[in-house]
């Protein structure tokens, strides 16, 4: 059943790059939690993100073995499934630092809200895909995709989790802007979103998201509570300078002063301990890794998996520059992994399967080379 | 396949949006790079400063304050690490409850405690030095907002022991009294300020000692606890069964006038001078003055041979126990007639030497008692010293020069005295004495009589320890020593009078009696029972000399070899 015309057209630019990733993220993991067991060999969260690591790779070959094709016929279900999954984790699902996010099974947890962003690209691109859907889609198709999504944006929101919330909410708007949307609408959902933007700001936000985004501009406004975060962050990339500390020598993680420093600050671990040198490189992966990514856009011959490798591709490219925004400070803190480098398994596994349904996409287009 | 193809306008749009798509990541993480670059190179002074502000802090070590050491390096005064409670009234939520359980616990008034836990402080001290039985009772009782910690103590170790020598250390950590408080800084002195890191709980790293815990050095005393052992226990023997007033003791080194002993009784043990009233923690020994009575003989004496007026044995008429003098009669306790100058000595005439310091005249005898220190500090390395009491010689009637003889209308402190006769015992060489071992260097002597007249006032003193001398009590089994008594009237501070009953016996000699080593002067106040100097003191200068002397390697000679 294997066809030798698969591995020919595979994108190993794409996947090598992501290999390379999730390496340089396992190494800043083991530096960043180092200090927290020490006496221990490998912390725990190393071990685990290790095991995830494998389980995704594992994954990614699974996908690769499923035609995506069939994804556009299950859309509905695999739509319903996430929906599911994110009342499930309302329902019973466990908290950490005030917000219930995950589903568990024994000591594995896991993080639906990541995967509902891949379910969320799927369902889109099957509904820009389809028949039915001109160019400029009209306002009730638009309402139709607005609708679905507004039951994901709450369930998301209420756990709470604002930023992934969003983060749905934009990998959706790529792939309607992706589409086609008339320049009218596009200026006046633009004037609409300003226009909200003051009873939201006064009345939607709760007090320590409005102080976030206040941070975010000036971070020295109140450096031990609400700014700490965004000041940390700087300083440790700051005193990294251009060559960095050294492996395992970035004190502001050592030192306990850079909170959250495995999961949404890793870049800053990084930055520390390899300097501007250090940071080049790894954007520059990034970079290379979006560039990829976009080529599976253009290499796709179909329209569902044009759509699905926008969607995938938005997944990827809002988490690094929100994440990345946010670290150096030109975004407010929001809770936003940076793929492959941020701890977290749900968050490697979803990165995993995305990259898998790209190259998927990109492995099937000998089929139509008739076209 | 159940998708549609897109269509070649639809295709080609998708391509176009797309490559705006990429193009405006590129341009978002051109922003992120610059932003980068710009933290990490341009802005890196900034964010090290502030990195180095919220990691590096400056902390104050103290020194931990030196011990004071013996001649031997036996420990005097350390210090060591007790616990303590303090409390964060802020945080304490029932003062109350607090109050009551801490009052049963360290057996304080709850009252006090109470005013102290509801105060709006951030720190008070509930109790300082505790027992570890109590600390841990009181971690146990888990009481919010107080803290057992560890703190620093003075602790003396031999307690009484040369208590008012050492002094002692406030609750501040610096001398109040003493040798703590005339040394405190060389003991406190230093502290430093070492650059520490904190991680961002604010937890301090440990980063090595600081340097100035390195110095182990300490305060090397002269004094020899051996030596103020026995001195203290012969003193308190004597002023016990005489129920003295108070009682001082030197033991002086004669060859580098180190202080060995330094004794006050009564006793008082630094540990707990809370407990003491101020008067117990003087240095009598070097602050009070009183009259030195016949101990003084030996000066005039001196003064008189030196200046060549008489021989040792010159005979002096001692006019049979009564000599009127303008105004005033003297008076010996035993009459006596003719007596060779060495005689008045050992008999201790004040007749006698009366009429050698009327021989010699005011200038003359007040000249040599200046020279021998008296009536000026004897520079000892303390704080405190009495000059003594010595009025110029213009202002002196005849009475006043009769009683200078033996003592009376002078005031001089017990180290003086014991500095005198040292010189007499140094072959004439006055020297400063000295309490702490480092002086040693800079102690040179002056000469103050010649050596002969030292030695032929040496051979007086030793007869005066001779069987029929007044000192015959003072010599030990098995040495021969050499010492004069004395017996002085008190003035009574009220009347400022002599006062009948209220004596002062005294006791000042060297031993051994050929080749002296140490001087011990005994003075006790206000004995009952017995007043002469050569019945309660010189007893205390026999057991002193008795137990030092063999310390010092000088053996008693058996009666046998004596012979």
């Amino acid at each position: 059943m294997m066809d030798r015309r698969l591995i020919e057209h595979f994108d190993w630019a794409l996947f090598f790059i992501m290999i390379t990733l999730m390496a340089i993220g396992l190494i800043n993991l083991y530096s960043a939690t180092y200090y927290d067991f020490r006496g221990q060999r490998f912390s725990p969260y190393f071990i685990r993100q290790v095991m995830w690591v494998i389980l995704g790779c594992l994954a990614f070959l699974a996908v690769l073995m499923i035609d995506y094709h069939h994804l556009q016929n299950y859309a509905v279900l695999i739509y319903s499934v996430g929906i599911i999954l994110l009342i499930l984790v309302l329902c019973i699902g466990q908290s950490s630092h005030g917000a219930q996010r995950w589903l568990g099974v024994g000591s594995v947890r896991f993080q639906p809200s990541e995967v509902e962003k891949i379910i969320m690209a799927v369902a889109v691109a099957a509904w820009a895909a389809s028949d039915r859907i001109p160019l400029y889609p009209s306002f009730l198709e638009v309402a139709f995709l607005v609708l679905i999504n507004v039951p994901v944006f709450v369930l998301i929101a209420m756990q709470p989790d604002l930023g992934t919330a969003l983060l749905v909410c934009l990998v959706a708007g790529t792939v309607v802007f992706t589409k086609g949307i008339r320049k009218s609408w596009f200026v006046g959902g633009m004037v609409c979103l300003a226009l909200l933007a003051y009873p939201v700001w006064e009345k939607g936000l709760k007090d320590y998201q409005r102080n976030r985004i206040l941070a975010a501009i000036n971070p020295d406004r109140d450096p031990q509570r609400t700014g700490y975060h965004a000041r940390q962050a700087r300083i440790a990339i700051g005193s990294g300078m251009i060559w960095g500390r050294g492996y395992l020598k970035g004190t502001q993680n050592k030192l306990k002063f850079l909170p959250e420093k495995h999961t949404d600050f890793a870049f800053a671990v990084w930055a520390e301990e390899w300097g501007f040198m250090g940071s080049v490189v790894l954007l520059c992966l990034y970079g290379l890794f979006l560039y990829r990514c976009f080529m599976s856009i253009f290499l796709a011959k179909d329209a569902f998996g044009t759509f699905l490798c926008v969607g995938l591709t938005a997944i990827f490219m809002w988490e690094i520059l929100i994440n990345l925004g946010m670290v150096i400070g030109i975004l407010p803190v929001v809770g936003v992994p940076l793929p492959f480098m941020s701890y977290g398994g749900s968050s490697i596994l979803k990165a995993a399967v995305a990259v898998g349904l790209m190259e998927s996409v990109t492995m099937r287009r000998y089929t139509f080379r008739s076209f | 396949m159940a998708s549609a193809k897109p269509g070649e306008n639809g295709s080609s749009r998708i391509r176009n949006v797309g490559r705006a798509v990429f193009l405006g990541t590129g341009l978002l993480g051109a922003i992120v790079l610059i932003k980068t670059l710009y933290l990490q190179t341009f802005q890196h002074g900034k964010w090290l400063r502030r990195y180095e502000a919220q990691v590096y802090t400056q902390k104050r070590y103290h020194f931990f304050r030196k011990p004071i050491v013996d001649k031997n390096g036996y420990p005097l005064a350390i210090t060591i690490v007790e616990k303590s409670v303090c409390a964060d009234p802020i945080q304490v939520s029932n003062p109350a409850e607090a109050a009551s359980t801490l009052s049963k616990i360290l057996k304080v008034p709850e009252k006090t405690l109470m005013k102290k836990l509801s105060s709006k402080k951030r720190f008070t001290w509930i109790k300082r030095h505790i027992s570890d039985q109590k600390a841990q009772l009181i971690k146990r009782a888990k009481i919010p907002g107080i803290y057992i910690i560890k703190d620093r103590k003075r602790y003396y170790p031999h307690k009484w022991l040369g208590g008012q020598v050492i002094g002692f250390v406030g609750s501040d950590g610096h001398g109040l009294e003493g040798i703590e408080k005339c040394y405190d800084h060389v003991l406190s002195g230093r502290e430093s300020n070492k650059k520490v890191a904190r991680d961002g709980l604010g937890r301090l790293l440990w980063a090595g000692a600081p340097e100035i815990w390195a110095d182990k050095s300490e305060l090397k005393l002269t004094v020899d606890s051996y030596i103020q052992f026995v001195s203290e226990r012969a003193i308190q023997k004597c002023a016990e069964k005489y129920r003295a007033k108070s009682a001082q003791v030197v033991v002086l080194d004669i060859s580098t006038f180190e202080i060995l002993a330094m004794v006050n009784w009564p006793f008082f043990d630094p540990n707990l001078y809370k407990y003491y009233s101020p008067e117990a923690w003087r240095n009598r020994v070097i602050m009070d003055i009183f009259e030195p009575g016949s101990t003084f003989k030996p000066i005039v004496v001196a003064a008189a041979l030196e200046e060549k007026i008489l021989r040792p044995n010159s005979i002096i008429f001692c006019e049979n126990g009564s000599f009127r003098v303008p105004g005033h009669t003297i008076k010996d306790v035993h009459p006596h007639g003719w007596l060779s100058l060495s005689d008045v000595v050992k008999f201790s005439s004040n007749i006698g030497a009366a009429k050698v310091a009327m021989q010699l005249g005011a200038e003359r005898y007040y000249h040599y008692i200046r020279k021998f220190g008296l009536g000026s500090k004897t520079g000892i390395d303390l704080s405190g010293e009495a000059r003594g009491i010595i009025r110029d010689w213009k202002s002196w009637r005849p009475i006043d020069l009769a009683t200078a003889a033996f003592g009376q209308g002078i005031g001089v402190t017990v180290l003086q005295l014991a500095v005198t006769f040292g010189a007499i015992a140094n072959d004439g060489i006055i020297k400063k004495p000295f309490i702490i071992k480092d002086h040693i260097k800079q102690n040179e002597g002056r000469r103050i009589m010649s050596r002969e007249t030292a030695r032929e006032i040496r051979k007086m003193l030793v007869r005066v320890a001779e069987k029929g001398g007044t000192g015959a009590a003072a010599v030990p089994e098995g040495y021969k020593v050499g010492g004069k008594t004395g017996t002085a009237q008190r003035i009574d501070p009220r009347t400022g009078k002599y006062s009948r009953g209220s004596y002062t016996a005294l006791f000042v000699g060297f031993a051994p009696a050929d080749n002296p080593r140490i001087v011990v002067a005994v003075v006790v106040h206000e004995p009952h029972g017995a007043i002469f100097g050569g019945v309660v003191a010189a007893p205390v200068f026999r057991e002193i000399v008795q137990n030092v002397l063999p310390y010092l390697g000088i053996f008693p000679k058996s009666k046998v070899e004596n012979t």
